[in-house]
Parts: structure tokens; C-alpha cells; sequence
């Protein structure tokens, strides 16, 4: 089961009416693959164009919405195993998540099984009713967890958006180092799903709720010295267990473009981020949990991973 | 009168009949399956003399006892065996002991391995780690009733699960795994728990998904009525369900053989479908309705549950700062689904165990009411542990019934005392007093497999309020015995919309009874201590199979 090459997965998240379908018919249309599996884990009935698949030797399935009292034997977990156990597999997998989804949980599913390979997150967003989705008492939260599981976060009907620059600054300054694509009607560049995108392994963590803030901690790190690239892997290498997420926009010392930096308890990845503009320095947010939070330890990890390092520690 | 119907008397050393103008009686009279006369057999026999069935003379008889929330599930379950905490009886009315150490979990998993074929994996369910102090069950224990095979044995909460050794090489699940929810001892190895559903997929791919499709499988449904039968219930829902047409025609087959010894109430899952299709669904499947089977109830699940940390509650949250739960609707979607079938005249009862839940729900109904006005949709929350005073008043103020769980304050209710809600909160859930006093039409339920299908056992729930642990969670809350008795019959008939037809023995309804051998009006009895002989189904009786 090793010897095949591993199934590509595309993930699409959003909340339901974002747009997902129209994506996932847009991707059937672009992508070269033959054999193309998609997964509609979502509320109401599958408006995937069927055409497209049957023209490619693929299959539509629309999984139930299932009970969470029982929610261990979730439809998808079934649908992956069936699928795993039929003699001919499909070469890419689309799964379209319900919009209640919370896309890392299913990306960590996908992990989880050798025979794929690692998923590639869209997150699609609604642009005209994203900041009111962001504000909502009731999912507010499941909006932002949604955001922050993407890999690449499509900012769809975009046309009904009045202040497009001003959504689109405030996204990228909301969330250093996502990869946006703006689309208007599920359309978007099919190069940007290709496999040399760097999908990541990583877990999100959920973004603490305001109520539980005060159980967590979050803390800046900003500096205007390059880090050491060796020695920053070093530092990486040895995060605290109480860091539950630490990202950001860093440079390195001898490089022009910025990278992006993630790191999840276990895992952690640096992106060159060749489509920006170099930001002067670099800027580090964590989230810890608060009772165990070493502030001091931290900043002495970082500190000690910049390139003047040696110069403080043998002043 | 019609010479060719034939009327049976029957006696009973008395008959509760939860009919307050008629309360009690000893004798009733059925004709052509239904009640034609209630009272002393003077009374009874006033629509001419028939022959007198003296089978119940020693016996109690009430109305046929209503589960307004269960699932053919139950009727699945019993074909893996329990290994448990508490006593639960299976529907063959086995008694399985409660296993009060991870040693007898060993034991009872070592008799169920002897009897199945080499490399089938070995299935389990029920376990309760709560209870079995600091240590938890790991894949060594499991080793030793089989390193090799693989053993999953699913936590009773049905969130957890532990496996063996075998399963975990099998399944690649070893020091390197790197995913979520694969618990490790101290030095770094999985132990064997399984927590989420990214390490849980690991051990699904090995065992298999059967367990999952046990609702479905032969015998299921007999094994499911057979439990109603040793409760004392006569009336049964089935509260999620797509109702693929293999379900349907399964449905319609077992309810049309008048041995079938209950009705069934399915509620319909629309989710595969978009709010307008799902509702023509809905009205194609009551065309096929019947005495003993009836479409018509939708359900809609807004959030998960309390006990696994999935319920969506409001501030101040978990009581131990879990995250808030997941969403299985947003509130969007909610209102666009309930919209659509509470225009087509449906009955939609939603899924509410948190409070934040609750309270999406209410705006809902409240947002569609105004929009459409309609009396008697008796729309009905489910569950709805957590609303508090305020959420009952609008309730009643809507129109809307709830179906409360009192069964969670004996089996977590010590866990959501100390872990999920607190103590004031744990103290204030499923609060039937409170609901009652507001005006709100409320029923308990069970909510089978997850706790065991009983509502005499539920009823003394709602009355005691008592926890596993013996600590009394809000005695405020308590309720009588008179109501207690009134919510697992009219009260769950109420709202299934069927309080006219089932739920109380009266002239012109169903000849549907609980057959007990105690008086549940005895106030020395605990009503969880009441015991069943049986049923008796549009006059048809059908006897529990002995207890042992
Ligand atoms: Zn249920």
C-alpha cells in the first residue's frame, strides 16, 4: 500500500454560501489529474457538477451530517476507510467541509492515514460578510478558527465588497504570513493549488475564546536585528511545552525576502515569502498557556537566535 | 355495535390510568385494539358482557410508557458486549454486572474474545474510566486478553476509545506518531487511549466500521423493541435518522406485523438535502404512516454534548476552561431549515444540550413565529439541559415543549458538578421543575444506548435528582411523583403530537399499558425499584423476558 504515490488531498473549508461548490466545480474544470474523488460533507443537496467528475473517472460522495453524541464513528472517518479499501483509489481527493467544520480537525484526520498526502487547506470567505461572521457572538469564533486553519484563504464575492483595499490591508495586517487569492466568483489561478505551495502539516490551535483568555497568554516578540537561520532552527528545536502556537514574519540574516514562521507543539515550518515586501526586522506572536508561561525564557530563546547574539553574550 | 368485533375485559389489581378525572380503576374493556371502557366491572360491562382475561389479575397496569428520545442504536449496541460501570440489562433481559476494576473488563473481554473466529477484531462498549480511580485502562491490560487480535473498546460517552497492542501496530500507531489525541505515558509511548477523531481514524481502519452500522443490521430493530418491551414501553422514537428507502421499507415491514411490540416514531434527519427537497422528503414518508409507524417529526442538532466537551454553552463556559463546543449547525443554517418546515406545517424538534444552544434555538423559533405565526407546532427542544428560567419563560411564551435529560444527573452528574459546569450550574441542569413552573410542556428522556432505555428509571431521575455519588443535584428542581409519571406518558406524548391517541387509558385511545408488578403510585417504592412483567399493544401482550 506504500508503493502508490500518495493521494493529493484538497481541503475546502467556509461557511456554508461562501462559495465552496462554485470552487470545488472551478477546480474540476482546472485540474490537470485524471482520476479526481470528491467528498461533499456538506448541508443540503450536492450541487457538484456531475459531468465533471463522470468526464474523469471520479465519484461525487455527499457524506450525512452525523450525530456528535456519537460523533466518534463521524461519516467521514467511514467515507476515508471505504475509500482507502476500494482496488482503485482516485489520484486527488477534493473534500468539501461543512461549513461548521473546523478545517484543522479534518486536516489532522487526512495526516493520519499514509496513504495521503499532506492536505492542502482553502479556506473560503465570504468577503462581504466576513468582519460581521468575525464580530457574531455565536461563531465568531468558529469564523476565526475556520481562518486561521487555511493555507491559502480565498476572499470570494469580492465584488459585492465597497471597500475591497481596506478588507483586503486589513486582512493581511490581521494575519501575517496567510496566503490570500481574491476571487469573485470561485475563480481562482490554478498554479496557486499546486503542490510546491507548501501545504503544511501544521495544527492550528484554536484561537482562545474571550472567555477562556485569561487562561492563555499572548506575547510579542519584535526585533529590528536579522535572526541566524541555524540558530533559529536551534531555537525552534527547543520551545517550552507550554507555547501552543507561535508564528511570524522573520528575516534572516543574508536574505532579502522575509520568511514566514509556524510553530505547533512537534511541528514547525519557515516559508520564503517571495510575494511581499521585505518588512523592516521580524515580529513573533506566541500563545502559551498562562500558568505555565516563562516570558524571560522565551525572550532569551529568541534573543539568543539573533545574529548579534554572541556579541551580547560575550559582552 | 358491530356483532363481529370482539371486546376482552381485562383485570388488574389496579390500573393507573393518568387520567386525572379518572384516575384510577380495575378493569378495562378493548375492543378492536383501543379502549372502549375504564372503571369497575359494573362499569366495563355496560357495552355488553365479554370474557374477562384474568392473566393480570395480580398486576399493575399503566399507560403504555412513551421514550420520547432513543435510537434504534439501542437495539445495535447488544450485539458487542458492555463492559460498563453500572448493572445495564440487555434486551434478551441479561443482566450485565457493572465492572468495578480494569480486572474484570479483563475478564469479561477474555469470555467475549473465546467465542469469535481468529482475526476478528474484538469489539466493546460502555467503558467508564471515571469511576476506576487515577489509573486508566491501557494497551497492556488489553494485551492480556489478546496481544494479537485487534481489541477496541469504546468509553461509554462513545468519544474515547482504548485498544490493544495488536491494534496499535497495526494501525502504525507507535512512539513516532505525531497526531492529536494518541495519549502517551511519561517516557513517551501511546498508551492506548484514543481521543480525537484524528487518532480514533487510525483504529477505525484496523477494527472496521461495523459498529457504526449496527443500527442497520439484521435483528437490530427486534433487539431494540425487545428493550422497550422490558422497560414497559410501547411507544418509541428513533430521533436522527436519514431514512434512506432501505430504512423506510425495514421500518414498514417490522411495524406491520402486529407481533412488533411497539410504535415508531422516526425523526427525520434533513441534512442531505436543501430545506425545500428535504421537506417534500418528509411529506412523500408520512403518506406511509400507520398506527404503529409515523413519519412526521423532523430533527435539527444544533451542538454537541455536555460530556464531551462539544456542547456550545454561554459565559462563564466550561467550568474547567475547556474551549466552548462545536457548532453542527450555525444559527443561519438552523433558521433556514426550521423555516422551511415550520411553514410546511411540521413538528421540528432541535438538538440543544448547551445553553448557548438553547438560546440560538429560541431566537430562531422566536424569528420564524413572528414571521409565520401557527398554533400548536409544539416544536420541541431536545435535551435542553441547561436552560434556565429565563430560557423556560420564552418557551412558554412560544409555544415550545422541551424533552429534558434527566438521566445525565445520575450517570455525569457528579462530572458536571466537578468538570464541565460547576456547581451552580450542575445543580440547575435539566431542570424539569423549573420548566413545569414556567409553563412549558416537558417530557424526560433517555436518550438510549447512551444511558440505558428505562424511563420508570428516568422518571425516579427527575424525582431525586440524585447523582451517581449519592449527592442531591438541586432538590429544588425536584419534581412529584405524579409528575414524574405524567412526563414519560402524556408528557413525551405531548410532544410527539400524539397525547390524543397514546399516553392515557381512556375510552377511544390505544389499549397500550405498561404491565407492572408494583404499584408506581406506592410512595414507599422508589420508581426505579418498580418492576415490568411486560407490555400490552393495542390489546396484544408481550411479556419481558425474565430478568437474570
Ligand atoms: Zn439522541
Amino acid at each position: 500500500m506504500t508503493a502508490m504515490p500518495p493521494i493529493g488531498v484538497t481541503l475546502i473549508g467556509g461557511f456554508l454560501g461562501a462559495g465552496k461548490t462554485t470552487l470545488v466545480n472551478h477546480i474540476l474544470r482546472h485540474d490537470p489529474r485524471r482520476r479526481i474523488g470528491v467528498l461533499v460533507n456538506d448541508f443540503g443537496a450536492i450541487n457538484i457538477d456531475a459531468d465533471l467528475i463522470a468526464s474523469r473517472d471520479g465519484d461525487a460522495i455527499r457524506l450525512t451530517n452525523g450525530c456528535l453524541c456519537c460523533g466518534i464513528g463521524d461519516s467521514l472517518s467511514r467515507a476515508l476507510i471505504d475509500m482507502l479499501a476500494q482496488p482503485i483509489r482516485p489520484d486527488h481527493l477534493l473534500i468539501e467541509a461543512s461549513g461548521v467544520a473546523e478545517p484543522w480537525r479534518i486536516a489532522e484526520l487526512i495526516c493520519a492515514a499514509p496513504e495521503f498526502a499532506p492536505p492542502m487547506t482553502l479556506v473560503v470567505v465570504d468577503g462581504s460578510r466576513i468582519q460581521t461572521q468575525l464580530a457574531d457572538r455565536y461563531i465568531g469564533d468558529l469564523a476565526l478558527s475556520q481562518i486561521e486553519s487555511a493555507d491559502l484563504l480565498i476572499l470570494n464575492k469580492m465584488d459585492l465588497v465597497p471597500a475591497q483595499g481596506d478588507l483586503i490591508a486589513w486582512m493581511r495586517e490581521t494575519w501575517l504570513g496567510k496566503r490570500f487569492a481574491i476571487s469573485e466568483h470561485g475563480a481562482i489561478d490554478p498554479e496557486l493549488l499546486s503542490a510546491d505551495h507548501n501545504p503544511s502539516r501544521f495544527r492550528a490551535v484554536r484561537a482562545p475564546a474571550p472567555a477562556a483568555a485569561d487562561r492563555f497568554v499572548g506575547l510579542r516578540f519584535v526585533t529590528d536585528v536579522p535572526f541566524d537561520a541555524g540558530r533559529l532552527h536551534a531555537a525552534m528545536a527547543a520551545m517550552p511545552p507550554w507555547i501552543l502556537r507561535l508564528k511570524g514574519i522573520v528575516t534572516l540574516a543574508g536574505e532579502v525576502a522575509p520568511q514566514s514562521l509556524q510553530f505547533t507543539p512537534g511541528r514547525w515550518s519557515m516559508t520564503t515569502l517571495h510575494d511581499r515586501a521585505a518588512p523592516a526586522g521580524s515580529r513573533i506572536v506566541a500563545i502559551g498557556h498562562r500558568d505555565r508561561a516563562d516570558a524571560s525564557a522565551l525572550d532569551r530563546l529568541l534573543t539568543d537566535a539573533l545574529q548579534t547574539a554572541d556579541l551580547q553574550t560575550s559582552r | 355495535m358491530n356483532p363481529k368485533t370482539e371486546t376482552i375485559i381485562l383485570r388488574a389489581r389496579r390500573i393507573v390510568t393518568m387520567d386525572p378525572a379518572n384516575p384510577v380503576a380495575t378493569h378495562a374493556a378493548i375492543r378492536d385494539g383501543r379502549i372502549l371502557s375504564v372503571g369497575d366491572l359494573d362499569r366495563v360491562r355496560r357495552y355488553g358482557d365479554a370474557p374477562v382475561d384474568e392473566r393480570f389479575a395480580d398486576k399493575v397496569l399503566m399507560p403504555g410508557l412513551v421514550e420520547g428520545h432513543c435510537h434504534v442504536m439501542e437495539g445495535g449496541v447488544w450485539a458487542y458486549p458492555y463492559v460498563g460501570y453500572y448493572d445495564r440489562v440487555d434486551p434478551a433481559g441479561k443482566t450485565w454486572p457493572g465492572l468495578r476494576d480494569i480486572g474484570g473488563v479483563i475478564e469479561r473481554l477474555r469470555a467475549a474474545e473465546r467465542g469469535l473466529p481468529p482475526g476478528k477484531p474484538l469489539l466493546a462498549w460502555g467503558f467508564d474510566p471515571i469511576f476506576l480511580g487515577a489509573r486508566r485502562m491501557n494497551a497492556a491490560d488489553l494485551d492480556a486478553v489478546s496481544p494479537d487480535r485487534p481489541i477496541l473498546v469504546m468509553h461509554a460517552s462513545f468519544h474515547v476509545l482504548n485498544v490493544n497492542s495488536g491494534l496499535m501496530a497495526r494501525a502504525g500507531i507507535g512512539p513516532d506518531t505525531q497526531v492529536h489525541g494518541v495519549l502517551r505515558d511519561a517516557a513517551g509511548q501511546p498508551t492506548g487511549e484514543l481521543q480525537e477523531m484524528a487518532a480514533k481514524f487510525m483504529a477505525l481502519r484496523v477494527a472496521g466500521t461495523e459498529f457504526w452500522r449496527a443500527a442497520t443490521m439484521p435483528g437490530a430493530l427486534d433487539r431494540f423493541a425487545a428493550s422497550a418491551v422490558r422497560a414497559g414501553v410501547t411507544t418509541v422514537t428513533d430521533l436522527y435518522n436519514e431514512l434512506p428507502d432501505e430504512t423506510v421499507d425495514a421500518y414498514r415491514t417490522a411495524t406491520a406485523d402486529p407481533a412488533f411490540p411497539v410504535r415508531l416514531v422516526p425523526a427525520y434527519n434533513p441534512s442531505g438535502l436543501a430545506p425545500e427537497q428535504a421537506v417534500q422528503r418528509l411529506a412523500e414518508l408520512r403518506t406511509h404512516n400507520t398506527e404503529r409507524l409515523r413519519f412526521g417529526l423532523v430533527k435539527l442538532m444544533t451542538d454537541g454534548s455536555i460530556q464531551g466537551f462539544t456542547a456550545r454553552l454561554k459565559w462563564p463556559h466550561y467550568f474547567n476552561g475547556r474551549p466552548n463546543g462545536l457548532w453542527n449547525l450555525t444559527p443561519d443554517m438552523l433558521y433556514s431549515y426550521l423555516s422551511a418546515f415550520h411553514r410546511a406545517g411540521f413538528q421540528v424538534h432541535t438538538h440543544a444540550n448547551g445553553d448557548e444552544a438553547s438560546e440560538v434555538t429560541l431566537e430562531a423559533l422566536e424569528r420564524v413565529l413572528a414571521e409565520a405565526p401557527r398554533f400548536g407546532h409544539r416544536h420541541t427542544i431536545q435535551h435542553c439541559q441547561m436552560a434556565d428560567a429565563a430560557q423556560f419563560r420564552k418557551m412558554a411564551e412560544l409555544g415550545v415543549c422541551a424533552n429534558l435529560f434527566s438521566n445525565h444527573i445520575y450517570y455525569w452528574g457528579d462530572a458536571h458538578y466537578t468538570e464541565t459546569m460547576g456547581p451552580d450550574r450542575a445543580e440547575a441542569m435539566d431542570a424539569v421543575g423549573t420548566a413545569l413552573a414556567a409553563g412549558v410542556a416537558a417530557a424526560i428522556h433517555s436518550d438510549a444506548p447512551i444511558t440505558p432505555l428505562a424511563p420508570l428509571f428516568t422518571a425516579w431521575c427527575a424525582m431525586e435528582r440524585r447523582t451517581a455519588s449519592g449527592r442531591v443535584l438541586g432538590a429544588n428542581n425536584r419534581i412529584s411523583r405524579q409528575q414524574a409519571l405524567a412526563a414519560i406518558t402524556l408528557g413525551a406524548a405531548y410532544t410527539l403530537k400524539l397525547d390524543h391517541d397514546i399516553g392515557s387509558i381512556q375510552t377511544g385511545k390505544q389499549a397500550d399499558f405498561a404491565v407492572l408488578e408494583d404499584d408506581p403510585t406506592d410512595d414507599s417504592l422508589p420508581l426505579k425499584e418498580v418492576r415490568v412483567a411486560g407490555t400490552i399493544i393495542g390489546g396484544r401482550y408481550h411479556s419481558a423476558p425474565a430478568t437474570g
